[in-house]
């Protein structure tokens, strides 16, 4: 009770600070899902349709990617960024650019592997339907992703779900430093750490409505496109 | 009506070592209705796959309007646009019931107008135009059935080639789906190939019987002539119900 009237208390209050930490959660998460998307569903639908040698040691490689260790992720794009490494002279180490290009990391993976295994569990009668229909190969690919769409919906949420929830990456990358990197993530560390725990309890309440908030608008969405997946066959 | 519209000769078809199909020479021509009969695993539905592109042969040939039929991309997509086939096994696409016939009229990139015209005119030959909004997935197998028909009439194919279209469906969908058949044969003169069980159906609604067994053809002719006085024994055998199958 305690962490929900202090939810209300942070809310109300008036204190910018806790808007400026939610704007930027929301939108490193949704940036970097985004182009985890651009990324994900086209390679993902790629492999899904596709059969060419080495495929199978790419799959393991890529479910193998689907979870990699946040920490790992923030340490390529640390060494990436930092002053020495390749992309030093872009000065993105501790920016949201970083965090973004983190999040990337660890979320296309997840959207690209949960695409291909929607895309490849199509049944093969829907591709035979949509070429017998006077489909070009390309058109009947089409058609294979717009029905996987909800299972690719899952893997975007997933990827969400991921992006939204995580803290080693983001904590390496970008720094949490105040009004610039520090996102509800960080910030339910640094307040755990100062030892404010209604704080830190009622940021994590906050978060789980946001990503509660979120994922039904995402699914609201699909719905709207999908009527699920009732019986396909008659 | 006449012309040969597919010519058929030492056609092979081999999974691994074993022959699905071999016919040494088969003609169907254009504007007819053939019923293709035969036991279970006699290679019915390997033949319409064939001849419509969905699988290639191991060996011999299939010209299609004299043409040979093709696996290069650009000629295949041109033959595979001239026929359609429906399957026993309907896939309804998630979408409405219009969305679903109006598909290969947009892959054919006629323009959204016609394409709905068409479409609703094709649902309302078959008697489903008042469900056109319907989602498609939520019809049961007759009406799916009869919406695969007008999705496959819709293109005006030179040949609609149909296995088992009357497997698990309700009466009423069968004489929908017969009386169907016979006028887009009979108004547009397009070819019907058949497959089906249906003993009494091939007999109603096709003009020739093509008759397989273990992969080759056993007989071919009229109709009437196949259920009255077939040469083969095994096709009279079949026709008169006595092939277990």
């Amino acid at each position: 009770m305690q962490g929900i009237r202090q939810v209300f208390e942070l809310l109300v209050s008036g204190n910018n600070e806790i808007y400026e930490i939610i704007f930027l959660s929301l939108r490193v998460s949704l940036l970097a899902v985004f182009i985890g998307m651009l990324l994900g569903i086209p390679v993902g639908s790629f492999l899904g349709l596709t059969n060419f040698p080495g495929k199978r040691l790419l799959t393991n490689f890529l479910y193998t990617l689907m979870g990699l260790p946040p920490v790992i992720a923030g340490l390529i794009v640390y060494l990436l960024l930092s002053r020495s490494g390749p992309f030093g002279s872009q000065q993105l180490l501790f920016t949201p650019t970083a965090m973004v290009i983190a999040q990337v990391l660890l979320v296309t993976p997840i959207i690209t592997g949960l695409t291909m295994a929607a895309v490849a569990g199509k049944d093969r009668d829907i591709t035979e339907t949509a070429i017998t229909l006077g489909a070009t190969r390309a058109q009947a690919a089409w058609i294979i992703i717009k029905e996987a769409r909800g299972t690719i919906l899952v893997g975007v949420i997933t990827g969400f779900g991921r992006a939204i929830a995580e803290v080693g990456a983001v904590m390496m990358v970008g720094g949490n430093i105040l009004h610039q990197t520090r996102v509800m993530t960080t910030a339910i560390v640094l307040q755990t750490r100062q030892g404010n725990n209604d704080t830190a309890l009622a940021l994590g309440i906050i978060l789980l409505g946001i990503s509660f908030i979120i994922n039904g608008l995402i699914v609201t969405k699909g719905r709207e496109n999908s009527v699920g997946s009732r019986n396909i066959y008659h | 009506m006449g012309a040969e519209i597919f010519t058929i000769n030492n056609v092979v078809k081999q999974y691994g070592d074993k022959e699905i199909l071999n016919i040494k020479s088969l003609n169907i021509k254009e504007g007819k209705i053939y019923a293709v009969l035969g036991p279970n695993g006699s290679g019915k539905s390997t033949l319409l796959r064939i001849l419509n592109l969905l699988e290639s042969p191991s060996a011999g040939e299939i010209r299609f309007l004299g043409q040979l039929l093709s696996f290069e991309k650009g000629l295949m997509l041109k033959q595979q646009r001239q026929m359609v086939m429906v399957t026993q096994r309907t896939v309804m696409f998630s979408t409405t019931v219009l969305a679903n016939v109006m598909y290969g009229l947009k892959w054919r990139k006629l323009g959204q107008v016609q394409a709905r015209e068409r479409a609703l005119e094709a649902l309302r030959l078959v008697g489903m135009e008042e469900m056109a909004q319907r989602h498609a997935r939520t019809l049961s197998g007759g009406e799916a059935q009869r919406v695969a028909l007008a999705r496959a009439i819709v293109l005006k194919p030179r040949v609609i080639m149909l296995d088992e279209p009357t497997a698990n469906v309700d009466p009423n969908s069968v004489v929908i789906i017969e009386d169907l058949i016979r006028r887009v044969n009979r108004d547009l003169g397009t070819t019907v190939i058949i497959v089906t069980h249906n003993l009494f159906q091939a007999r109603r609604i096709s003009n020739e019987i093509i008759f397989l067994n273990q992969g080759q053809l056993i007989e071919q002719g009229e109709t009437e002539n196949i259920f009255t006085s077939a040469a083969d024994s095994r096709t009279r055998q079949f026709m008169a119900g006595e092939m277990v199958y």
